[in-house]
Parts: structure tokens; C-alpha cells; sequence
């Protein structure tokens, strides 16, 4: 061992290949006349990233010598393994398990290492010029590439100075021209210490920065002890007239015990050339790249950002500050088209009252939320659209959340709607609702009781939330009993609006400003509810035959609006969750399924019925009816269409634990497969399907109020 | 090629000159466009070719971005439609998909300087091409995993630390 640290002379290149001879194996070195196309920089270099946290208290007695040799043999078995492996090296190989396999190279190594780097520092540091004359050349260059930004160091809140140590190296010469150091300001603009560095330098003040290569070193505060290096170098620095202002006083040199220390060690197969015949090991050139990634600029990072579904995009956006901020740009300023996948929202027995689960259709796994009291177990969800759900809770109250951001809103309270009044108990507390089931031009039925919690079972239909073109305000659309009547609430309105006259209402979308609703005969009906008055006008009046069926209303990505008729499936047999699952899948794949698709043509008032939706897929249930291209949605599948359970009796369901359709439908078997199986929810409100939205709608609204 | 094509040479930041057709690099980046552009006026017809410096993207992601623009937008030109190439779904047995596909499989580093270079020459494609890798770069992973990959340190202080995990642990 001592052996191979001991290089008493320039090794023959085809010797530093050769495994047998140490550290370095085949392929380091070879690649010296670079191919662009053959080039491939994993085989070049690599990086290690560490977050070094120093204790002070190991590093006085440190024999330095043995650990900067130590280290760099360390390093150069890290070299060997980035040239011989694909991905890149992570911080575990710089924590000590990583360095038990690597030669038992321990977290005070690397300590050693930093140190004996500072020293090296301080050294180069003095020197204005530095040829590239081997025997002048550093040893031990800590380098890293300046970008736009030095993002992330230093901390933007420490408000301490740092050290940046220079060398400006000519790639094309392989040339080191100049080294130095500067102080910098935390507080500093990176442009600014830029042009300070190019006027150094002797380069024109805007001289491009790629050119440079720095060295940062620093702390985020003065500290003193094992640092003691640092505090000479300060030392020669001051006596530099260029670097005025730096004031590390002894007495404020203690004030923080952590370093953060950020490099990624980039080792080229050149470097490993620049052994010296002096009697023992000298390391290689190191070049410390920053990552690339820190530094880039928040446009790009939108862009990026923009790209990915909601649960990477907020891992995503928690990295670091720089990718936060853009992750709350992202979300703040959404772009219309957003290709987001559907998620199953549900919630389960056997999790707290408070948790609801999104089972994403592309990743295929489930994420725990908790929501905003009332418990989301509890509630019923009567609707979602845009991320948000609409629950009914056990007083029949509603609300709107959106489970990613735990926004919540309360809707006007039940008893505004025309066809509920309030009981009163001796206290003046409502403790029961009074129904009745009246049309604007017919009694449908007698007026009921319904205790607080039951009222929902009998009243919601529907509930749909559509965002107006005026920034955070919305419109929720209820459709509800008797005979699918609409009541809609505006933000800010303390009462449901009812909608009379039309009634047997299925679904609605909100297009172009305009709410189109339609019937269970196949009527459409377009509402503005822009204005103080509503303006209602039968777009397409047809009395279609129907039977115990959901219509839907939705709008396919080219525009056009369809309509879909889905007869209501009831009870599925042997659904209880004791029964062996086998047999009642089964069951579930032998009903047949019909579900009618048709082209809504508004000019000749006609629907066309279409058999294939092609590359697009439609999801249809409580939530808002939508139909996507599947091309956007890798994860979905096209000409299907995804069903959540939306029966009448779907609540009664529930509690008696029958089976849900929760199914996504094949338009060409004709075969409907479960989307999860088996099923995760139990004896909750059905499953919706959603699509997650990060945006957080009502900041601006609720820090109004 | 036709030895009356106009070619104009790009210099990267490291000095070294690529050979490109105008007519292909105008297709391609909006940059290049503007700064032909410009020159032309300036320069006759028979006059020497002109070098453009780009002073922002090495040699190495220079011509790895040319391979790209040759590849794109040279076929696009022949068949006389240079800004109709259709993104092609996956799946789709588009000659350029598997290009595409390989021309993305690089490391981190390479990736990025793609980005920014695609980014500064306004070749849109190439954007949402290297956008796209990098996002795919993303998906399913940890933070740590994300960290770990990229670089990248987590920079924040207790208190915002704090923050974000209340506000997304439940992602991670």
C-alpha cells in the first residue's frame, strides 16, 4: 500500500491503466483524443457531493500529512469507481460506511482532507501568477465552475464574508493563467464579484464567466480552531490592498461550529499525470464542479417544472430555496394546458378520521393526506373539478378543499337552498331539516324530515366548481333533488341561487364563460351567470327516451362537446369484503356494460353515436366529466373510459359495503377492468377521480378577509 | 450538399469553429436567425463566410446541439416544410424518436449545457426536448435520490425546512 502511494516517478500511461498496479484501472487516461461523439463524460469524470459538517474539536491533533494521504488515495479510489461506474457517486461513499468499503476512509478524512486544502489554498492564494509549469503548479485545487449564480452558497441568510478562490484555466490550452482570491459579500450580486474578478484578471469587466473556473471555500460565519488555516489567510489577504473591507476578528470567530462545505469533485484522467517524483504522493488536480443544477435559472426550471405531475413536481419543488421558489412560481402562474393524470381520491376506515388518499393512475401508488377539520372520513364527496373536491359533511354542510394545498372554503350553508328549511330546537340550534320536494311548477312528492346527517343522502346529485376568467373567483354548481334541479353560489354569496324552471339536470361544464347544463332527455341548456340577471337558452331541445341512466356532458379536447349515456348499475353481487375476491371479480367482469357515447352536433340539433373515442379517454362520475388525449397521459389508456361510482344509491352503497364501480371501461372488448384491485377504500364515500392541483387559489382571498 | 449552400461557421466559447448550413441553422435557432440577420447586410455575397461567435456553449455541446439541427431541421428542409416536424407520440415509429431518445441519454452535466444552449439559441425543440429528459429525470425519484442525482444541496434554514416538510411531506 505504502508502495502505490509512494510514485517516485511519471508512470507510464500504460502503466496507470493497468489494475494490477493500484488504484487506477483500465479506460482512465485513454480517452485522450475526445471524440464529441464518442465522448461521453461519465467515463471522464464525476462527482461527489458532501455536506460537510466540521466539529472542530477532531481536527487540531490530526497528523495532516498522513490524512491529506489518506484522502487522496481515498479520492483516488472514488476517481476509479466514478470511471467505472455508470450513475454518479452519492455522499454515502464520503460518510463512513461508504469509506469502510473504501478503505476505511472516515468522515474525519475528508476533515483532514478540507483542511490540508485550505492550506493549500492559502499558499495558492498568495500567488498572482501561476504558470503551468509542473513544478509551480498547486497540487490540490479545489475548482468550481462559476455559473449565472453561486447559488446555493453561501446560505442567502448567513451574513457572513467568503472567501472565493480563483483560477482562471484555459480549457483549450490546458493552461492555468491566473489565481487568486477575493472576498466576497454575502449580500454581494455573483455579477458583481464577477467583474471585480475579471478586472483582476486583467479581462474586460463583462469578459464571459464560463472562463473561469473559482475555487469557493467558504463559511457562512467567521470560525476559528480548526479553521485556524482560514484565519491566515485572511491574514495575507489583508495585507493585500485589493482585498479591503474583510474584517475577521478573532473575538467574533466562534459564533458557528458548522461549515457547510459544498464541492463536487470532478477528476479528469490528465490529472492523474501530475505525480511528482518527490518522494511521496502528490494528489492530482481536483476540480470541483458545482452542480449545474443549483444553478439553474428560474425560467428554465418553470419550464421543467411545468412537465411533471404533482407529487414529483412538490418533491421537486422541496430540493432547495432555488427550486422552491420556482415550484411556487409554477404553481402560481399555471399554464392552461397542464397534462396532469387523473388521481383516485378516497379515504379508509383503518386511517385517522382526517386522512384522505390520492391513488395516482401514473405512479400507481397511494399518498396520505391530512385535511382541514371536518373529518374528509366522514364527509361525502359529492364533486370535484380543478383539483378541488366538494364534500358534504355530517350536517349536510358543504365545502370545497383542495387535498393538496388543505385549502378549504365553506360554501353557503344548506338551508339556503330553495327546497330545505331549518328546524329548531328548543335552544335555537338547527337539529333537523325539513324537505321539500317541489319543482317551480310541480309538487313531486311530500315534504320529508330529515335528521342533520341524512339530508345528504336524499339532496346532492352533483356538485361542480368552475373557475370564472376573473382571478380567484368560482362558481359551485349543485345539482341536487328533487328531479336534478340547479342551484349555483357565486364566491362571496352567502345563499344558493336556485335556477328554476328546467329540472332533471345530469351534468354541466362551464365553457366559454357559459355554464351548459343538460337533462336526462338530452336537452342542453346554456346559463350566463355573469350577470346579476340569469340568462337561460335551450341550445338543443330534445325528449330522448331514457331509463335508469347517468347522462354526462363533456367537452373532447378538439372542442367538441359529447354526450354520454351510462345506465346505472346497482348492486353487484357478492360485493361484501368477507366473500373470496376471485369470485366476486368475476361477477363485476360479466355485467355488461353499456355505455352510449354521442356527438352533440348543435347546428342540426342531433347527436351522432360514436363507437371509438380513438386515442382519447373519458372520466366520468361524481367529479367533472372530462375527456383527454391519452397522448398527453402516457399512464391512461385511450378509447377508455375511466368510472367512478356515481348511482343514486351510491351512498346506501357505501355503508353496506357493496362493491363500487370503480372501473375503467374498454370501448372495443367492451370489458371493464378495476382500476385498483383490489379495492382500497372501505366503508367510505365513494372514490372520485381528481387531478391534483398544487395552485393555491384563495391565499390572496382568505388573507383578505 | 450543394457547394452553393451558404454556410456560416459558429465559434464556440472555447474557440472551436463548426460548419453549418445557414439556411438549416436559421430553420433551427431563432438566435442564429437574428444574428445572420444582422450581419447580412454588412457582408456581400461573394464575401468570405461568416463566423458567428457563440459565446455561451462549448465546443462539446456545440456540436452535439449541430448533430441535433442536422438531423431536425436539414431533413425538414428538404421536403420544404422547415417548421412542420411533427412531435411524434410515443410509440410512433418516427425515424427521429429513437434519435431523440439517444440524443438525451447523456449525463447530468451534458443535459444541462443542452438545456441552457438550447435556451440560448432558441431552438424550441431541443427546449422542450432536453425539458423533457430532465423532467423525466425527476419523476418517481426522492428528494434525497433527486439531491443525490443533481447535485444539489438543501439549503435551508431550520425554519423553512420546517415549512416545506409540513406543507409537502405528503409526497415524499
Amino acid at each position: 500500500m505504502a508502495e502505490q502511494l509512494g510514485f517516485r516517478c511519471f508512470m507510464p500511461l500504460n502503466e496507470l491503466c493497468d489494475p494490477s498496479s493500484g488504484m487506477v484501472k483500465a479506460e482512465v487516461g485513454v480517452h485522450r483524443l475526445v471524440d464529441q461523439w464518442e465522448y461521453d463524460s461519465r467515463w471522464e469524470m464525476g462527482h461527489v457531493c458532501t455536506r460537510n459538517g466540521l466539529d472542530s474539536s477532531c481536527m487540531e491533533s490530526l497528523d495532516l500529512t498522513s490524512y491529506l494521504r489518506n484522502a487522496c488515495f481515498g479520492l483516488h479510489d472514488i476517481a476509479n469507481k466514478f470511471q467505472h461506474s455508470d450513475s454518479s457517486l452519492v455522499t454515502k461513499y464520503f460518510t463512513e460506511p461508504g469509506w469502510v468499503t473504501y478503505r476505511s476512509f472516515l468522515q474525519h478524512d475528508v476533515q483532514g482532507l478540507t483542511r490540508a486544502m485550505c492550506e493549500k489554498f492559502e499558499d495558492k492564494a498568495k500567488l498572482w501568477e501561476v504558470s503551468n509549469n509542473a513544478q509551480n503548479a498547486p497540487m490540490l485545487f479545489m475548482v468550481v465552475k462559476l455559473g449565472l449564480d453561486f447559488w446555493p452558497l453561501p446560505p442567502e441568510k448567513s451574513r457572513g464574508v467568503f472567501l472565493l478562490y480563483v483560477k482562471l484555466y484555459k480549457p483549450q490550452k490546458e493552461e492555468l493563467c491566473f489565481a487568486g482570491g477575493l472576498l466576497i459579500k454575502v449580500s454581494q450580486k455573483p455579477s458583481e464579484a464577477l467583474r471585480k474578478l475579471n478586472k483582476m484578471a486583467g479581462f474586460m469587466t463583462y469578459e464571459h464567466i464560463v472562463e473561469f473556473t473559482c475555487g469557493v471555500f467558504l463559511s457562512h460565519e467567521p470560525t476559528h480552531g480548526m479553521f485556524s488555516n482560514l484565519q491566515r489567510c485572511k491574514y495575507s489577504f489583508r495585507s493585500n490592498s485589493s482585498f479591503k473591507g474583510y474584517d475577521f476578528s478573532p473575538t467574533d470567530a466562534s459564533c458557528i461550529s458548522c461549515i457547510t462545505i459544498l464541492w463536487n469533485l470532478a477528476i479528469r484522467p490528465k490529472n492523474l499525470c501530475s505525480f511528482r517524483n518527490n518522494g511521496y504522493l502528490k494528489p492530482p488536480l481536483l476540480e470541483v464542479v458545482a452542480g449545474k443544477f443549483a444553478e439553474l435559472p428560474q425560467e428554465i426550471l418553470m419550464e421543467i417544472f411545468d412537465l411533471l405531475e404533482t407529487p414529483d413536481l412538490v418533491r421537486a419543488g422541496s430540493v432547495c430555496c432555488s427550486w422552491n421558489s420556482a415550484y411556487t412560481s409554477t404553481c402560481s402562474f399555471r399554464r392552461y394546458k397542464w397534462p396532469q393524470t387523473p388521481c383516485l381520491i378516497y379515504t379508509s376506515e383503518s386511517a385517522g378520521d382526517n386522512v384522505a388518499f390520492i391513488y395516482s393512475l401514473e405512479e400507481k401508488r397511494a399518498y396520505k393526506l391530512t385535511l382541514p377539520e371536518p373529518p374528509i372520513h366522514r364527509r361525502y364527496l359529492i364533486g370535484s373539478s380543478n383539483g378541488w373536491l366538494i364534500t358534504a359533511d355530517e350536517r349536510s354542510e358543504m365545502h370545497l378543499v383542495n387535498p393538496i394545498t388543505s385549502e378549504q372554503v365553506s360554501l353557503p350553508s344548506v338551508i339556503t337552498i330553495e327546497q330545505v328549511t331549518p328546524i329548531f330546537d328548543d335552544n335555537g340550534a338547527i337539529c333537523k331539516y325539513q324537505y321539500s320536494r317541489h319543482t317551480a311548477d310541480s309538487v313531486v312528492g311530500p315534504p320529508s324530515t330529515y335528521s342533520l346527517s341524512t339530508l345528504r343522502d336524499h339532496l346532492f346529485h352533483k356538485a361542480l366548481l368552475f373557475f370564472t376568467t376573473s382571478a380567484g373567483s368560482y362558481i359551485v354548481v349543485l345539482i341536487h333533488s328533487p328531479l336534478g334541479q340547479l342551484s349555483f353560489a357565486r364566491s362571496g354569496d352567502e345563499k344558493w341561487t336556485w335556477l328554476p324552471p328546467h329540472s332533471n339536470f345530469e351534468d354541466c361544464i362551464y365553457k366559454d364563460g357559459l355554464l351548459y347544463a343538460v337533462t336526462l332527455l338530452g336537452q342542453i341548456i346554456t346559463f350566463d351567470l355573469s350577470g346579476t340577471v340569469v340568462t337561460t337558452k335551450i341550445i338543443m331541445d330534445r325528449k330522448d327516451s331514457y331509463g335508469v341512466e347517468r347522462v354526462y356532458i363533456v367537452q373532447d379536447p378538439l372542442g367538441d362537446l359529447l354526450l354520454v349515456r351510462r345506465p346505472e348499475v346497482f348492486w353487484i353481487k357478492e360485493a361484501s369484503t368477507v366473500h373470496g375476491h376471485g369470485h366476486s371479480h368475476a361477477i363485476f367482469e360479466n355485467i355488461s356494460w353499456r355505455i352510449a357515447i354521442f356527438k352533440v352536433c348543435l347546428a342540426s340539433r342531433k347527436l351522432v353515436r360514436i363507437n371509438s373515442l380513438d386515442d382519447h379517454v373519458l372520466f366520468l362520475g361524481h367529479s367533472e366529466s372530462l375527456c383527454l388525449s391519452a397522448e398527453d397521459y402516457p399512464q391512461v389508456k385511450p378509447n377508455h373510459v375511466y368510472v367512478t361510482d356515481d348511482s343514486m344509491s351510491v351512498s346506501i352503497k357505501c355503508k353496506l359495503r357493496r362493491r363500487l364501480v370503480i372501473g375503467m371501461f374498454n370501448l372495443e372488448t367492451k370489458i371493464m377492468d378495476e382500476i385498483v384491485s383490489p379495492q382500497p377504500w372501505s366503508n367510505c364515500m365513494a372514490p372520485l377521480l381528481m387531478i391534483p392541483n398544487p395552485r393555491k387559489m384563495f391565499l390572496a382571498l382568505i388573507t383578505k378577509h | 450538399m450543394a457547394s452553393e449552400k451558404k454556410v456560416v461557421f459558429l465559434r464556440s466559447s472555447d474557440g472551436e469553429a463548426f460548419e453549418v448550413s445557414e439556411e438549416v441553422i436559421s430553420a433551427a435557432s431563432v438566435t442564429i436567425k437574428g444574428m445572420i440577420d444582422e450581419e447580412s447586410p454588412s457582408r456581400a455575397d461573394t464575401a468570405a463566410t461568416t463566423t458567428l461567435a457563440i459565446p455561451n456553449v462549448t465546443a462539446a455541446t456545440l456540436s452535439r446541439v449541430l448533430h441535433y439541427v442536422n438531423k431536425h431541421f436539414d431533413a425538414a428542409a428538404v421536403v420544404g416544410r422547415p417548421d412542420d416536424y411533427i412531435f411524434c407520440a410515443p410509440g410512433d415509429e418516427h425515424p427521429l424518436a429513437r434519435f431523440d431518445d439517444d440524443f438525451v441519454d447523456v449525463d447530468n452535466d451534458t443535459l444541462i449545457d443542452l438545456v441552457h444552449a438550447a435556451e440560448y439559441l432558441h431552438i424550441k425543440k431541443l427546449f422542450d426536448l432536453t425539458c423533457k429528459a430532465v423532467a423525466d429525470k425527476l419523476k418517481g425519484r426522492t428528494i434525497d435520490q433527486i439531491r443525490e442525482t443533481f447535485g444539489i444541496v438543501n439549503d435551508y434554514t431550520v425554519e423553512e425546512e420546517v415549512e416545506v416538510y409540513r406543507e409537502n411531506s405528503w409526497a415524499f
